[in-house]
């Protein structure tokens, strides 16, 4: 049988559980929920339902001590975050001492207590959206728990009471029976015994209204949230797990073997805005996003890969050319970026850039050398780090091919430096790449030689780039289980030579390779390509996914076009060409589908509610609380016109109202002057207050469809005769639970009486045959009579059915 | 309604505060995002709670019905109901606190039952009860009962005084009359009493026609119908059982109290109960009732339900005195004098300082009331008490059947009260 109790305590378990998992969400730790998890099932059967296993107070307070010491060892020797994971652990620890122990009210609340402190420390690792979700689900629990507690703890009041008062009857009796009876006339306690009614039958209903209290909770919290006035900088914790960027890399290493997974975890948030609008927009082509740049194949522990130049030439924003500030400027793309907590110093953009809004600019410098931004130093807090740069390359939507050459050694517009050309032209050594280079070199010769002029080095890298895209014989792939490696060539040539399978890395490497042979100087280059565009929250949504690899090219003053500069796409000093040598049928040159499926919009949705929670809940903070709150959706919301557009912009939506509005008005108002009728001659208008429940359309629909879901939804308004065969089913069901079946030939009245005689010396024989009496009163009343229970006379039933049950739980005949 | 509401934070709601406290101040001073979120997901159930259980409150109705009377130690039952009057806002967990005091002395004590009502639909009401077991007889006041409301989430309290005091009188508690009483009483009833005054056999009414046995008078042959049946048939009658008894109770105190004197005055009121409950059960003959104590009481009249009632209520609340005297009243003498009445002396006195009364009524010079021979003395802490009455039915220990506080003869009366 279902009780209070046992909801309660699979109540708590499930709070224990979601607690457990927030912090896990926190801290990257899934052992901890597991464990939880598995010590609340334990508990729930073995202990609450079996009674096999109990920690007695003692025990569990020792246990307690000893758990709560074993992690604060060496608790100040830890930093802040360990420190926090090192109280969840202690919290989930003490949870799974307490779920041993024999559950009281106490206990419970001990249980809620230290489950409301693991929320605390979660919130203080950083909560994701995920997180959020799973917090809400947390607070209705939480509120469910609540209100279970205070019916148990009442109840348990009630018993208390009984057994003391039962004790007290019987230190009464002992004295009657003793030396002195008469001792009983003055000395003997008073002793009373209340109805402990069963609330088993508002269970749904009280479920029901903890759902309410928490959208309610919800609504309320989140006034306040916004309300209260942030002060400055939030503190947006941080997660404790290792927190590398898989993709993403500064190096590269040829020559893996099985599948690569990609993970689908957010880097970054991007979003493009049109010089002097405030309106986001999305690209007509893909989104190239650099990060740093390779530029020296080599082979260490003898696998071939790539490597950054060891020549570091950086300097502060404010020395910068590229990064200063854009007064003058106007031809640019404004571009926000959100990065995701990360450890390395690497920030994402493209060239050229300006600066416009970078706090705390001295952390920033940029490589003018490798036409990359990054950090000062690799990045120590948690946060999110959030940029906003000016970009010179987006014309009508698209990105440009190229970007002007800046030389970072002169000051002069110079073309490259024969030290940096030649650095951009290194290929590895016969004797190390095995003397295969030579089949580069050939295979780069033929396929220039097929390109319209093999002297304009544009068009040969072009056509180099377009021979990689167009030839069906490369194919792109992540899977390399079956791809047959000849392991003594280099792995480029392998690729080139023999299986053509590969993903960005081989392609662009190859490519690379091919241009320096033919005397292009070339670099690889690592960033982000191709993130989707949420439609709902106007942003690129980067993944990890998105990591990619591709080329740029230097073009010498000759091999440019005066237009190209005249664009902006190259300077006089040259021009860095992008070519990205991907198969054009790949999945990575089609990943910016825009296929309005439903998968499509739920995950724009989800990577929407995803920047909503990360701006507007965890990165709340006093800038943009006043951008956003007060100077922006506020103010906008005060002026009249706002509203006008509002509802113009509704209503264009609706066909009938864009087409003939005075329709329109007269279908809203006849629709109104229904319901108003309707309203008038509804039960509920005549009925009000007299019932337990007023009838309501719905609800009585729902119970013709279902009386039992109808009665979880606290639809009690049944039939005359559904209410007697219901009231007297439960009686016959809680005597025979008793050991008291009905007769075929007994009446009910002769039922009860046997029942009475059954009864002997039963304590509260008195009050059973007074609910017996009360109940075969009404059910004659009512079944054999033309008479109505009245609201009053079914409350009445309804108590004597409770009053029975509970004195027949609670002390069962001795029979 | 305009009651006062007192607005209370419960312990739960304390360790909650606290909590909140702690949340508020990690937010605010580090600027947390989510604790913000969550300080304020934790005050919303502190204000709902607040707003809720008052509203649930405010237009709750209370009633309370009880008995009269009852005797000691039978099951008190008490009925609540609670009305919810408003229209649209159901009332849940409801607990109403009833106060229980007993009116026996100065310092009265008190004993608070509480009772729980799961939910009261708007507009509908609720019965249940509680049941008691007082086992001390007197004046019990019941209420003024405190109806509290916690829900949903027992953080707040609101509670709300109903001012409706109920009283109840308990009678001393019914016993067991033993072989003394029933040789003096029931015998009588049976005619073996040589001084039951045989008043011819018309005193009762008619009852049925029986078959004429050798020894019937013959005047109650009923001829027609003997004519009839052919055989000899003879009236009965119901035989009358009129009795006509007084019964003296002296509820007297020594100066220094001991528990056994108090026990036994409970004793001897709950014997002069019971043997007045068993005069008034199918006795129309007269009944006598004094009582001598703090406040004395007498009363004469017809045996029946009327006279019980007066006796038993008086019985509630009699209390001893140590200036008692059992005939303390002119009239009472009166009694002595009606022929075929039987006169019992029930006495909280010493069997000796009983006799020494008595006496010393009987040579008195001043007016008084004339000690007949036949006066029944019966002190309650004499052993052969246990031969006219027992509080249980437990066998009969003849030997002292009370304890006379011996044992611990500093129990006075402060401290057993």
């Amino acid at each position: 049988m279902i009780n209070i109790e046992r909801v309660l305590q699979w109540n708590i378990a499930l709070i224990v559980v979601v607690g457990a998992l927030l912090l896990s969400l926190g801290n990257g730790q899934y052992f901890l929920p597991i464990l939880a998890g598995g010590s609340a099932l334990f508990s729930l059967i073995f202990v609450d339902k079996l009674g096999w296993f109990v920690l007695n107070r003692f025990a569990a307070n020792i246990l307690a001590l000893i758990v709560a010491v074993i992690p604060l060892l060496n608790f100040f020797d830890n930093d802040n975050q360990a420190q926090l994971v090192s109280i969840a652990r202690l919290l989930i620890h003490l949870q799974i001492v307490l779920l041993l122990e024999k559950k009281t009210s106490r206990i419970y609340w001990q249980l809620f207590v230290l489950s409301v402190l693991q929320v605390v420390v979660a919130a203080a690792l950083r909560l994701d959206l995920h997180g959020g979700l799973l917090f809400a689900v947390y607070i209705l629990l939480d509120f469910s728990g609540m209100i279970l507690m205070l019916m148990q703890r009442d109840r348990e009041r009630v018993l208390q009471a009984n057994v003391l008062s039962a004790h007290a009857q019987k230190d009464a009796q002992a004295m009657l029976l003793g030396n002195s009876p008469a001792r009983i006339l003055r000395a003997a306690p008073l002793a009373s015994f209340r109805r402990t009614h069963s609330a088993r039958q508002y269970l749904a209903f009280y479920l029901k209204q903890a759902l309410i209290f928490t959208l309610m909770a919800i609504a309320f919290a989140t006034f306040l949230f916004y309300s209260v006035q942030r002060t400055g900088d939030t503190w947006q914790g941080g997660q404790v797990q290792d927190f590398s960027m898989v993709g993403f890399t500064d190096s590269i290493r040829l020559g893996e073997e099985g599948v690569i997974s990609e993970s689908s975890r957010p880097v970054m948030r991007v979003r493009l805005f049109e010089y002097g609008s405030d309106q986001p927009f999305e690209m007509e082509g893909p989104l190239f996003l650099r990060g740093t740049t390779l530029h020296s194949y080599t082979r260490e522990n003898g696998v071939m890969g790539w490597k950054p130049t060891r020549r570091r030439l950086t300097m502060s924003l404010v020395r910068s050319r590229e990064l200063n500030n854009i007064d003058d400027r106007t031809d640019y793309v404004k571009q926000e970026i959100s990065l995701e907590p990360t450890k390395r110093p690497f920030l994402f953009t493209q060239f050229p850039a300006l600066a416009i809004n970078l706090r705390d600019r001295n952390r920033f410098e940029f490589d003018p050398y490798r036409n990359s931004l990054q950090l000062e130093e690799e990045p120590k807090s948690r946060d999110e780090l959030r940029y906003d740069l000016a970009i010179m390359n987006i014309r009508d939507r698209v990105q440009s091919k190229s970007y002007p050459y800046e030389n970072p050694f002169s000051s002069r517009q110079e073309p490259m430096l024969s030290q940096q050309e030649s650095e951009l032209l290194g290929l590895p050594s016969e004797r190390t790449s095995r003397g295969t280079l030579q089949y580069i070199r050939t295979l780069a010769e033929e396929w220039a030689a097929a390109t319209n002029d093999p002297d304009d080095r544009r068009l040969v890298a072009l056509g180099l780039e377009r021979r990689f895209q167009e030839d069906t014989r490369f194919r792109y792939t992540l899977d390399f289980r079956d791809v047959e490696r000849d392991l003594t060539l280099d792995p480029v040539v392998d690729f080139l030579k023999n299986h053509r399978s590969g993903h960005c890395e081989y392609f662009s490497s190859a490519l690379v390779m091919m241009l320096r042979s033919l005397g292009i100087p070339a670099r690889l280059v690592v960033g982000y390509y191709g993130p989707e565009y949420n439609d709902i929250g106007k942003f690129y949504q980067v993944e990890m996914r998105h990591a990619h690899v591709w080329v740029e090219a230097y073009m010498r003053p000759q091999d440019i076009t005066p237009e190209m500069i005249d664009e902006g796409d190259a300077s006089p000093s040259g021009a860095w060409l992008r070519l990205n040598p991907m198969p054009l049928n790949s999945e990575i040159s089609q990943i910016n589908d825009d296929n309005p499926s439903v998968a499509n919009r739920a995950n724009d949705a989800l990577g929407f509610a995803q920047m909503l929670w990360d701006d507007f809940v965890v990165g709340l903070n006093a800038e943009r609380q006043q951008k956003a709150l007060f100077q922006g959706s506020m103010d906008k919301m005060l002026e009249g016109t706002y509203w006008q557009t509002v509802f113009n912009a509704t209503a264009s939506k609706i066909p009938l109202v864009r087409n003939d509005p005075q329709l329109a008005v007269q279908v809203v108002l006849f629709v109104l002057a229904i319901a108003m009728v309707g309203y008038y001659f509804s039960p509920r208008r005549h009925k009000k207050s007299s019932t337990r429940r007023n009838p309501s359309t719905p609800r009585t629909w729902l119970q013709r469809i279902s009386p039992r879901l109808a009665r979880l939804f606290g639809q009690t308004h049944a039939s005359q005769e559904t209410i007697i065969i219901d009231f007297y089913r439960r009686v016959e069901n809680l005597l025979q639970q008793s050991g008291y079946q009905r007769e075929k030939p007994q009446t009910t009245r002769e039922f009860f009486a046997s029942v009475s005689q059954a009864l002997g010396n039963h304590p509260e024989k008195l009050e059973i045959n007074r609910c017996l009496d009360v109940i075969a009163s009404l059910f004659y009343a009512a079944r054999f009579s033309d008479h109505e229970l009245s609201d009053r006379e079914k409350s009445d039933v309804i108590s004597a059915i409770d009053g029975l049950e509970n004195l027949l739980a609670i002390a069962p005949p001795a029979r | 309604m305009g009651r006062s509401q007192r607005v209370s934070v419960t312990r739960e709601g304390w360790y909650y505060l606290f909590i909140l406290t702690f949340i508020v101040g990690g937010a605010v001073m580090r600027q947390i995002n989510p604790l913000f979120a969550l300080a304020g997901l934790m005050i919303a159930p502190i204000l709902f709670n607040w707003r809720f259980s008052m509203a649930s409150l405010r237009h709750i109705n209370f009633s309370r019905r009880l008995p009269h009377r009852i005797a000691a130690g039978e099951p008190l039952v008490v009925d609540l109901e609670l009305t919810n009057e408003r229209a649209r806002l159901d009332a849940w967990q409801i607990c109403i606190t009833d106060d229980v005091r007993w009116q026996g002395t100065t310092r009265s004590r008190s004993h608070e039952v509480e009772v729980l009502v799961p939910g009261i639909a708007a507009g509908g009401h609720v019965r249940t009860s509680y049941r008691c077991q007082l086992y001390r007889r007197g004046r019990y006041h019941i209420g003024p009962a405190q109806v509290r409301c916690s829900y949903p989430f027992g953080l707040i309290s609101i509670r709300s005084k109903r001012e409706s005091t109920s009283h109840l009188l308990v009678s001393p508690r019914m016993g067991f009359l033993q072989s003394h009483w029933r040789k003096l009483i029931h015998a009588q009833r049976s005619g073996d009493q040589s001084s039951r005054q045989r008043r011819g056999s018309t005193d009762g009414d008619f009852y049925s026609l029986r078959q004429y046995r050798n020894g019937d008078s013959r005047r109650w042959i009923h001829w027609r119908t003997s004519a009839k049946l052919g055989e000899l048939m003879v009236q009965q009658f119901d035989e009358s059982t009129d009795q006509h008894v007084a019964i003296f109770v002296d509820l007297w105190e020594p100066e220094e109290l001991t528990a056994a004197d108090l026990d036994a005055v409970e004793l001897a009121a709950s014997f002069a109960a019971t043997a007045a409950v068993d005069l008034c059960r199918g006795n129309s003959g007269k009944l006598t009732f004094s009582v001598a104590g703090e406040t004395p009481f007498f009363h004469t009249g017809a045996a029946s339900k009327p006279l019980l009632n007066t006796v038993l209520d008086h019985l509630a609340t009699a209390r001893s005195s140590s200036h008692s005297h059992p005939f303390e009243h002119e009239s009472q003498a009166v009694n002595f004098g009606m022929q075929g009445t039987t006169v019992l002396l029930v006495s909280t006195r010493p069997p000796e300082l009983l006799e020494t009364l008595l006496r010393s009524d009987s040579t008195s010079t001043v007016p008084g009331p004339n000690i007949p021979d036949r006066l029944h003395r019966i002190s309650v802490l004499d052993p052969e008490f246990a031969h006219w009455f027992s509080i249980s039915n437990h066998p009969v220990v003849t030997k002292a059947p009370v304890d006379n506080g011996s044992a611990n003869p500093s129990k006075t009366l402060e401290t057993v009260r």
